[in-house]
Order: structure tokens, then C-alpha cells, then sequence
């Protein structure tokens, strides 16, 4: 069978190679080559998706996950992985190259490609480097779409670390004036998390053991037999939760966002706080709530209780943020708070919430569609203008009108207007997380109330009321005028206000995918 | 039959993204085709509608649903978009449209000289659109989908003069406050989804079995027992969302600001529509308010208190919108209170009055400020009488209407509100009973307060002689184009502005395209009321608004014909009274003296409200916030990574000086190392 998987996985890879060995003076040839392999990425990603949705024959349920505690469980829910590869590295330490996709990560596929090729064609502007620029977005993407694919839990580690590579050289090289401290704050915060999963994942690969050889397969690991007791559990839940609650993040372990997201040049922030934050929310649904059910429905309230004030407390955040992305950058704690919430919405019996799932991953999909528009037009202006101080702004909506309505339609996405994708995700994902707690659920919904407030105050303080007299937006006009936005940026953003749209009116085939 | 509804909601949808993608460059005639086209179209829907469920029998079975397609299932929830056309959804509709084409029809008069015309009816279609959709949903997702909409429409045209600060402020304001009402909504369709794994109305009578066509909350509500607390948290959660849609008291904050829109929205949806969701939602889940015994007395409460306390805050305002606005908070109250004696189809009555008066006052003071170029104080005016004939009259019967003076619409349907409340009060028992004698006291001295406040706005602004200086050469919009440059220009413009007789001939009638929905709107207003209940002369049988309801609302208690007499009297004394007082006073002409009656400051001052919500809610909030954001992002979490790299550098600072190189050092390490080893052993034995 043609290793579908492995060629998404690993065509940016070589696109980036091949991007590298272009000659530096062909800069046009070099973009496009970087964009059409994403593309191409993007359409096979498609092609899975559609694959996927039809009724699929050869489907082999490999395994059933016991989401009820203990041994006696009369509710599972089965894991259904297709299109898998599947080749022998280090069995004897249960190392093995495979892969597949169920309906959560395709969809996460086909978002990290998709994001991907949206921000590289936003990145036609970066001069500086560019080959090892692109070469990087593509290496990332790569990563990304390793940890949504990979079936084996070393290979997960591996391109857990393969994402960060990238990730750092991009936030530390092309960004702004406190990049080199903003990236090394990041590096170090997340492989703290890693290393400690690294130990989980070892551990979990010794209780597995079977006849002298670890196991590291996920499939084989939920088909077996064995039952971790409660206290292993537990350590092994917290040395996952480490990596995952720095990638989400949860608050208190956030620290690096702010700055990460801020420095970073816009297209790689939206990548980071579009596609890379779902591999935290993802390795929690897929690792710590399956793995280790007994632990998640003991630590549920823990985590819900983080969740619940980072949702709030970033919420506060981002209301008294006056650089944009800041603003942007907490708004996305707060929002993945919510997905957080919603992945550990146990019931008393410690079954998970339908609605709590869905929702969770209908808004991963979500906010890295909304974040992701919000970070580029804000990349757009700040372009324009050399400052992101909402100070600086004012009635820019007559001199950029189309800019304006649409950063109006990505923050109307972001607090959650009914009718726009993100009310979808986050009313389901409350919804789940009120039947089983009706405190985390208020207190989440709450979130509704500030949103509103810091995103229509990002709306109004740019676009709408009296331009200051003087300072850099005054400048700006009278050096360059302030063009609104061209055909390439709107192109580049349109897709994402059809799926934001879309999505809204019809969250239907999502929900679809998650459930099968 | 209920497709026919899809038809009321596609024209104005379409109406809004036409204009707003290719507004910009249509002329105006296009522009007000498609503007007034598809709201029309979506009128005449709504008529056929509404005649083809008349055109059904018995009445129980006036009710159609039709599911357009499903929007999501996760787990055991399943939502479909579906619409409902049962005689309250056909009600609000023609309500909704019928009023909503006349304000589109007037605004092209109002706003002709407004550089953002195109978007300004993009807007206006896609409010039409958003409300249609409220009212026509057949479940509560879909109803939080045109709340939240509506809400959206009323922030964009708040804003629409978006470079003056006070508009973008108070549609900030709006928008936040209605996001709290989205809040309880949502909650409350939690709970619902929690205990009866539904978000669907249901309709078809009542049907308690999951799963079957008509279950739903309002059908399961009745026949499933939920506990006490959580039948109370129900109602009073989307009593939250009434409150803040419906600007009652404490959320009604909003609205006054509110008026910083242009005047054909505030007609439309701060005053005729969209504020009157509220008594929609409660008439149309009812049911689940007569789960607690205490839902409806404290709907009940809030309502009267509101339709007081605004009442009071409308007599001392001098700007003539903002004294509609305190009126319009003022008479949702009073519906309020109608549904919480039980009678909806009370509620329901006054709110297609209301929206006919209180529309027309809108745009009769539209009409004025549009005269006067943007002016809307009111020491400003007086004598417009001369000058603005049509106006003239229609105000005086808007404001006939509204004071309760019979045989103008308001009458009958305060009428209505007042007499179910006395009877309310006189059939309960226990001590709800003194509650409802007080809301009934409360509505009878609201209805003189009203007749007063009214009439000195008519006084102030048709009667005597005329104050101002001639009409504002700005123009009432904030236009779009150089605002910094023009605002120079208006005070200079002020400065050589003549007073008096003189300027009163610079003042000129709205153009046709105003007077005419001012005209059809005045007849509504005069004979709106006869759909009402005629119970009182004793003659039951004429109640067609009540009979046509009665399906979807339930029979009001009925009362007995001296109590509503009773009612009537006292609330018609009250009224004239309060018309009399006003004549004594203002008869002659709007006089402004100020006052240092400390009542009277805290009233003209709207009792401080805004200002203590800021000091004491929102300033902690952001201070709290601005600390927070130094001292824990910044010094405890970002100062605390910086701490541990310090402390580990300092480690391998200290660590790298073992690594001297030398093999002697090395050698030493080793030696002592061997010699502690050997110790432990020899220790250990």
C-alpha cells in the first residue's frame, strides 16, 4: 500500500531541502516552489480527509479504550486507525515507525496543512534569509504533522522535538528586538516538559514490557491487557502532562508565550499559536486521557481547575494588554483553556463528555483558524505602520476599510458571536464540561463576557474613533500611504473567513469526523 | 407552511451581502432597491404566513415546523436548524418586518446626505435578517444564534458614526452588556440540555417522551419533575438574558447610550424590535417560567421597578431621544409585568402597540433632529408646531398613545397589562398577592409619569415659541469624510447662529419618503389597540389578538368587570393628571430652570448608576488586571524563570572550577573519593 502518511509527513521536509538548494537570487522561485509544495501537501491532506469521510470497508478497529476507571468497564470507546504504516526500528525497545489517523487527527492534518500554506504565502514578504526562512516553516510542518500522525510513542517524542527546532531558530532569527531572549525562554520552558515525558514515556514502555521487549506501540499498548496500577498512573500522567501543559499552555507554565508569540514575525506566531498549541491540547486527548484514565478522572479536577484560571485570568490579561499581539497572545491562553476544559469534562465516573470532545477538538480546529487570521492582519498592520501599541491607532477603518471588516469578522470569530465557528467549539465544549461540573461550567462560560470586551476594544482602538494626531501611524501615511489591504494578503486570509463562515453555519461534518 | 418562513429570512440575508460586498459602488437608487426590495419581499412572506395559519382550523393546530437541515450532532445532542411558524412567531414577524420596512423606508430620507448610506442599509438588513431569525427558530440554540445576531446589528449601528468616540463607547457598552444576557441564555440551555437532553421548543401538545416529534423543553419542562432550585435557575437564567436584551433593570444600562446610533435605528431596534425580545422569550418559554412559584413575581418585580425607576430618570432628561430611551426601558418594563401576571398575550399586545408608538415617536424626533440639523436638546426647540405640521400631529398622537389616552392603541393594551395584574392580584393567595397589588400600584402612577413626561417633550418641542438658533449647518451626521477639520467649523457655525423667530423659517418639513411611514404609523397607532381585548365593555367575544395567541400562550385569567373598570379608572386619572400637570407647566412653552432639588439632580443624573458601576466594577477590574499583568507576568513568573537560569548558571559556574585540567587535582578527587569508599565499608563493618 502507498505510504500515504509518511509522504504528508515528509514532503515539506524534502520541499524544504529542495527550497535550500535553489539559487539565493531566484527569490521568486524560491516562494512558490515553498508554497506549491505546501499546496501539494495540503491537497493530499484532502484527499485522506475525503477518504476518510467515506464509509471505510477495511476499517480495523485496533483497539478499545476503557474510558470508565477501573476494570469494569461496560462503556468503550474504540480507536479506529486507518491508512496505517507500520516498520520495525528498535523492537527490542519497542521502537517502531508507525503511523495512522483517526478522526481527530486527521482533522488536525488537514488544519496544520492548511495553516501552513496560508502562512507561507503570508510570508512573501520576509527578505532576510529567506531560503532557510521557508526551509524551516516547511521543517515545522513537518513536525507538526509527525506528532498528529504518529502512532508509536517514541516517534511521537521524536517529532515533538523535531517541532521545536524550527520553532526556535524561527522565533530566535526573524523576530523582533528581544527574539534571541524570547526564544531561548521558550526552548527552555518546553524541553523541560519534554524531557520529562521522555521519562514518562520510557516508564510506560517498561510496564508494558512484554517478554524482555518494551512496547511503545499505541495500538498495542490499548489492546492489552495490562492495567496500570492507580499510583502509576498518576506519576506517569503528570511526567505527559508536563510536556503538554507547557505546550497548551496552562497557566502557570504560559511564562514563554507572551513573549514567544510577541517577538516571533507574524506568520510563524500564527503558526505557533494556530497549529503548534494544538499538539499539547492533542497530546492530552490522545496520550494522557487514554493512557492513563484512572489518573485523568483522579487529576480532572487539577487540570480543569488551571484551566478554568487560565481562562479567566488571560481573559483579565488581554483586556489590559495595549501591544496587539500580547493581546492576541493571552486571548489564546484563555481560548485554549476552553479545549482544555472540554478534553477533561469527566463525568463522576470519569467518562468522557461526547460534547466535551467534539467541542474540544472542533475548537482546536477553530481557534487555529480565528488565531491565525487574527495574527496575520495584525502582521499586515503592523507592516504597514512599524507598531503594534493600540495607543499608536485610531479610525483606521476609513483608510483601510477592508482591513477593517476583516479583522471585525476574526474577532467576532474570537469571542464566540453565534453563527461564527468559535461559538460551535466552545458551546459544545461547555456544554459537555456543565453536565459534569456545572461550577467549571460557569466559570468557563464566563470567559464570553470579557472576550467580548478585549476584542472589541482591539477592534475599536485600531479601527474605529479618531486617528492620534502624530506618532508612527501618522508617519507611516505620510512616508508610504497606508495601503489597505492587496489582493495577495486578502487571498491569503480568504480562506480562512470561508472556514470561519462555514464552520459557523455548518459544524456538522466536524463533529462527524471526531465521532468516527 | 413553516418553509414559507425560510422566505421571510433569505431576502434581507441576501440584502446584506449584496449591499455590503458591492455597496460601495452601487448608486443610490440600487442601493435603496435592494434595501427596501428585500425587505418588502420578506413582508409579504410574512403576511402569507400569517394569513395561511389563519386559514387553518381548530386553532390548536395552528403550528408548523419545518427542520432546514441538521447543524450538529455530538454524542446525544442533536441541533437542526428549523423553523417554527405558530401564531407568536407570526405575530412578532409582521411586527418585525411590517415596522421594519417602514424605518427602511424613512431612513432613505434621514440618512440621504450620510456618506455611509450602502452600509448603513447593509446593516438595516442584516438586523431584519438576525431578528427574523429569533423569533422564527424552532429551538433554543438557534434563538442564542438571531440573540447573539441582533446583538451584533445593534452594536454595528450604534457604532455606525464610528469616528465619534461617544458612539464607539456606547456600542462597546451595548455589546458587552448583551454578551452578559448571552451568558445567561447559555446557561440556561445548558441546564435544559442537562435535565431534559433537549435544546428543541417542542410543540404538538404535550409530549414527554425523548426522541418523539414533539418533545422538547417547553413540551418535557411540563411533565418532568425537576427540582426546585433548578426550576428557578431557568427561569431566572433567561430572565438574565431578557434583562439585558430588554435593558431592565440592572442591565439596562445600554440602551440610553444607545441612542448614539442614528435615529431610524433606535426607532427600529432600541425602541420597536429588538429590545422587545425579551418579552418574546418569556411568552414563548412560559412554560418553563411557571415552574417555580417564584419565577414570575420576581420577573414581575424587576419589571415594575424598572418601569418606575426609568420613569422617574425620562422626567428630568432635556435630550428628546434620550427621554424616548428612558420610556422605551420604561414601558418593556410594563410588559414585563404583564407576563408576570400571567397574561402573555397582555405582554404580547403592548409590544405591537409599543412598537408602533414608540417607532413613531423615534422618527417624529428623527424628523425633528433631521430639521434641525443634528440638534436634539431641547431647550433648543419649541414652536415646531409652525413649521413641521405632519410631525406635529403624529407626535401628539404617539404621544396620546403612549400616555394611555383612549382610543389611542396604548390604551387598550396598558389597559390590558394594568386590569390582568388586579386580577392577578385579587385571585392569588398568600402574600405574592400584596406583590402583585404593589405592581399594579406601580404601573398606575408609571402611567401618570408617562402621560407627564411625554407631554413636556411635546410641549418642549412643539409648543411656545422657538428657542433655538436655526438648524445646526453640520448636518446631523458624524460624517465620514474630515471629521477633524469640520468639527472646527461647527462651533464657528454656532457662534453666528441667530435665535428666534427668524431662524425659525430656516426650519423645514421632512421630505415625503419620512412623512409617509410617519403618517402610516400614526393610523397604527390610532387603531393598533382594536385587536385588543374589549373585555371591558363586557363584549368577550371581540378579542382577536387573545384568541389568536391563545394556542401558543394559554388563556389569561380572567377578570371580573368592575375590578377592570376599576383598573382602567384609576389608570386613566392617573394619565390625565399627569397630562394636566404637564399642561400647567410646560403648556406654554418649555421653560429649563435648573433645579437643586437633590431628587431632581439624581434623577436629571440618572442616580449615578454609571458612575458607581465604573468605580466600584469596572476601574478594579482593569487595576486589578494592569497590577496583575506587572507583578505576576512580569515580576513573579517571567522574574522566576530568570531566578532559575541565574541559580543554575551560578551552579555550573561553580562546577566549571573543578574542571582546573590539572591531572594532580584529578588524582586528588580520585584518592579521596577511594578513601571515603574505603571508610564506608570499614563504618559499616
Amino acid at each position: 500500500m502507498f505510504p500515504m502518511l509518511s509522504t504528508i509527513i515528509f514532503l515539506p521536509l524534502l520541499g524544504g531541502i529542495v527550497v535550500l538548494l535553489l539559487p539565493r537570487e531566484r527569490v521568486n522561485v524560491i516562494r512558490w516552489t515553498a508554497l506549491g509544495v505546501a499546496w501539494l501537501d495540503l491537497l493530499l491532506a484532502l484527499g485522506v480527509m475525503l477518504a476518510y469521510a467515506q464509509p471505510h470497508p477495511t476499517a480495523i478497529t485496533v483497539g478499545t479504550v476503557p474510558l470508565v476507571v477501573g476494570e469494569a468497564s461496560p462503556t468503550v470507546a474504540s480507536v479506529t486507525f486507518l491508512l496505517q504504516e507500520h516498520l520495525s526500528w528498535l523492537p527490542a525497545l519497542g521502537i517502531n515507525y508507525s503511523l495512522g489517523v483517526d478522526g481527530v487527527s486527521v482533522l488536525l492534518m488537514t488544519l496544520t496543512t492548511l495553516l501552513t500554506v496560508v502562512c507561507i504565502a503570508a510570508s512573501f514578504r520576509v527578505e532576510q534569509k529567506l531560503r532557510t526562512y521557508l526551509a524551516f516553516m516547511l521543517l515545522l510542518e513537518s513536525g507538526l504533522l509527525g506528532v498528529f500522525l504518529a502512532t508509536n510513542l517514541f516517534l511521537f517524542y521524536v517529532f515533538w522535538e523535531l517541532m521545536l527546532i524550527p520553532a526556535y531558530f524561527l522565533v530566535g532569527g526573524w523576530g523582533g528586538p528581544r527574539r534571541v531572549y524570547a526564544a531561548i525562554k521558550f526552548v527552555l520552558y518546553t524541553a523541560v516538559g519534554s524531557f520529562l515525558m521522555l521519562a514518562g514515556i520510557i516508564a510506560l514502555g517498561y510496564y508494558y514490557r512484554t517478554g524482555g521487549h518494551y512496547t511503545l506501540d499505541l495500538t498495542t499498548i490499548l489492546n492489552s491487557s495490562t492495567h496500570l496500577n492507580s499510583t502509576v498512573q498518576l506519576w506517569l500522567f503528570l511526567a505527559f502532562a508536563a510536556a503538554f501543559a507547557v505546550k497548551v499552555p496552562l497557566v502557570p507554565f504560559h511564562s514563554w508565550l507572551p513573549d514567544a508569540y510577541s517577538e516571533a514575525p507574524a506568520p510563524v506566531t500564527a503558526m505557533l499559536a494556530g497549529a503548534m498549541a494544538k499538539a499539547g491540547a492533542y497530546g492530552f486527548l490522545r496520550y494522557c486521557l487514554t493512557l492513563f484514565p484512572d489518573a485523568a478522572h483522579r487529576l480532572a479536577p487539577l487540570i480543569s481547575t488551571l484551566a478554568v484560571i487560565g481562562i479567566l485570568y488571560c481573559a483579565l490579561m488581554a483586556l489590559v494588554q495595549s501591544d496587539m499581539k500580547r493581546l492576541l497572545a493571552y486571548s489564546s491562553i484563555s481560548h485554549l483553556g476552553v479545549i482544555t476544559l472540554g478534553i477533561f469534562a469527566l463525568s463522576a465516573q470519569g467518562l468522557a463528555s461526547q460534547q466535551g470532545i467534539d467541542g474540544a477538538v472542533l475548537q482546536m480546529v477553530n481557534h487555529g483558524i480565528t488565531i491565525t487570521a487574527l495574527f496575520l492582519i495584525v502582521g499586515f498592520l503592523e507592516a504597514r505602520t512599524g507598531t503594534r501599541r493600540l495607543e499608536d491607532y485610531g479610525g483606521m477603518a476609513r483608510r483601510l476599510p477592508i482591513m477593517a471588516s476583516v479583522l471585525m469578522i476574526a474577532c467576532l470569530s474570537s469571542l464566540g458571536l453565534p453563527g461564527l465557528n468559535s461559538f460551535a467549539g466552545e458551546f459544545l465544549a461547555l456544554l459537555g464540561v456543565f453536565r459534569n461540573n456545572a461550577v467549571f461550567g460557569v466559570l468557563g462560560t464566563l470567559v464570553v463576557v470579557p472576550a467580548a470586551w478585549y476584542m472589541i476594544r482591539l477592534v475599536q482602538n485600531t479601527m474605529m474613533g479618531v486617528r492620534p494626531a502624530g506618532g508612527p501611524v501618522v508617519a507611516a501615511e505620510r512616508k508610504g500611504g497606508l495601503p489597505d489591504l492587496d489582493i495577495g494578503e486578502f487571498l491569503v486570509l480568504l480562506p480562512l473567513l470561508v472556514l470561519i463562515f462555514y464552520i459557523g453555519v455548518h459544524p456538522l461534518p466536524l463533529t462527524f469526523f471526531v465521532e468516527h | 407552511m413553516a418553509s414559507l418562513l425560510l422566505w421571510v429570512l433569505i431576502p434581507p440575508l441576501l440584502g446584506f451581502i449584496i449591499l455590503g460586498l458591492l455597496g460601495r459602488t452601487l448608486p443610490r437608487s440600487a442601493i435603496l432597491t435592494v434595501a427596501w426590495g428585500t425587505v418588502a419581499l420578506s413582508f409579504l412572506f410574512a403576511l402569507s404566513a400569517f394569513l395561511s395559519l389563519l386559514g387553518v382550523h381548530p386553532d390548536s393546530q395552528r403550528v408548523s415546523d419545518a427542520s432546514v437541515y441538521t447543524w450538529a450532532i455530538a454524542g446525544d445532542l442533536q441541533v437542526h436548524f428549523g423553523l417554527l411558524l405558530d401564531p407568536l412567531s407570526a405575530t412578532m414577524l409582521l411586527v418585525i418586518t411590517g415596522v421594519g420596512l417602514l424605518i427602511h423606508i424613512y431612513s432613505a430620507g434621514y440618512m440621504a446626505d450620510d456618506p455611509g448610506f450602502w452600509r448603513f442599509f447593509s446593516y438595516m438588513n442584516f438586523f431584519i435578517f438576525a431578528m427574523t431569525l429569533l423569533v422564527s427558530a424552532d429551538n433554543l440554540l438557534f434563538l442564542l444564534v438571531g440573540w447573539g445576531l441582533v446583538g451584533l446589528a445593534s452594536f454595528l449601528l450604534i457604532g455606525f458614526w464610528y469616528q465619534r468616540p461617544a458612539a464607539t463607547a456606547a456600542a462597546r457598552k451595548a455589546l458587552v452588556i448583551n454578551v452578559i444576557g448571552d451568558f445567561g441564555l447559555m446557561l440556561a440551555i445548558f441546564l435544559l440540555f442537562k435535565h431534559l437532553n433537549t435544546v428543541d421548543y417542542g410543540y404538538g401538545g404535550p409530549n414527554c417522551i425523548p426522541g418523539t416529534s414533539g418533545y422538547g423543553v417547553l413540551t418535557a419542562a411540563s411533565c418532568q419533575q425537576l427540582g426546585s432550585l433548578v426550576s428557578l435557575a431557568i427561569p431566572l437564567l433567561l430572565f438574565v438574558a431578557c434583562a439585558a436584551k430588554s435593558a431592565q433593570l440592572p442591565l439596562y444600562m445600554w440602551l440610553p447610550d444607545a441612542m448614539e446610533g442614528p435615529t431610524p435605528v433606535s426607532a427600529l431596534i432600541h425602541a420597536a424590535t429588538m429590545v422587545t425580545a425579551g418579552v418574546y422569550l418569556v411568552a414563548r418559554t412560559h412554560v418553563l417560567f411557571t415552574l417555580s412559584p417564584y419565577a414570575l413575581p420576581i420577573v414581575g418585580a424587576i419589571g415594575g421597578l424598572t418601569a418606575l425607576f426609568a420613569a422617574t430618570i425620562a422626567l428630568t432628561q432635556l435630550d428628546i431621544k434620550r427621554v424616548l430611551a428612558y420610556s422605551t426601558i420604561s414601558q418593556l418594563g410594563y410588559m414585563f409585568m404583564g407576563e408576570s401576571a400571567g397574561s402573555y398575550s397582555a405582554g404580547i399586545f403592548h409590544l405591537t402597540t409599543h412598537a408602533y408608538f414608540k417607532a413613531l415617536l423615534f422618527l417624529g424626533a428623527g424628523a425633528v433632529i433631521h430639521a434641525l440639523g443634528g440638534e436634539q436638546d431641547m431647550r433648543e426647540m419649541g414652536g415646531l408646531r409652525y413649521r413641521m405640521r405632519i410631525t406635529f400631529w403624529t407626535f401628539l398622537i404617539a404621544v396620546l398613545a403612549i400616555s394611555g389616552i383612549p382610543p389611542f392603541a396604548g390604551f387598550w393594551s396598558k389597559d390590558d397589562i394594568l386590569g390582568a395584574l388586579l386580577t392577578q392580584a385579587t385571585s392569588v393567595g398568600g402574600a405574592v398577592r400584596y406583590l402583585y397589588y404593589g405592581l399594579w400600584g406601580l404601573g398606575v402612577l408609571t402611567a401618570g409619569l408617562t402621560a407627564l413626561y411625554m407631554f413636556r417633550l411635546f410641549y418642549g418641542i412643539f409648543m411656545g415659541s422657538y428657542r433655538g438658533a436655526g438648524p445646526l449647518k453640520h448636518g446631523h451626521a458624524g460624517s465620514d469624510e474630515e471629521e477633524e477639520e469640520e468639527e472646527e467649523e461647527v462651533i464657528t457655525a454656532a457662534g453666528r447662529r441667530r435665535r428666534g423667530e427668524s431662524a425659525l423659517y430656516e426650519i423645514y418639513e421632512a421630505p415625503a419618503v419620512m412623512t409617509v411611514p410617519l403618517v402610516i404609523l400614526a393610523i397604527l397607532s390610532t387603531i393598533g389597540g382594536l385587536v385588543g381585548s374589549f373585555a371591558l365593555f363586557n363584549y368577550s367575544r371581540w378579542q382577536p389578538l387573545n384568541t389568536f395567541l391563545e394556542p401558543v400562550l394559554g388563556s389569561a385569567p380572567e377578570g371580573n368587570l368592575p375590578l377592570l373598570w376599576l383598573s382602567t379608572g384609576a389608570s386613566l386619572i392617573f394619565a390625565l393628571l399627569g397630562l394636566l400637570i404637564a399642561w400647567r407647566r410646560y403648556g406654554q412653552g418649555f421653560v429649563y430652570k435648573e433645579s437643586r432639588n437633590p431628587f431632581y439632580r439624581l434623577a436629571y443624573n440618572k442616580y449615578y448608576v454609571d458612575e458607581i458601576g465604573v468605580a466600584l466594577l469596572i476601574n478594579p477590574l482593569l487595576w486589578l488586571g494592569r497590577q496583575a499583568s506587572a507583578l505576576l507576568e512580569g515580576g513573579l513568573l517571567d522574574g522566576g524563570s530568570r531566578l532559575v537560569g541565574r541559580a543554575f548558571s551560578l551552579l555550573s559556574a561553580a562546577g566549571r572550577r573543578l574542571q582546573t585540567g590539572y591531572v594532580r587535582n584529578y588524582a586528588l578527587a580520585i584518592l579521596i573519593g577511594v578513601v571515603l569508599i574505603i571508610l564506608y565499608y570499614v563504618v559499616r563493618g
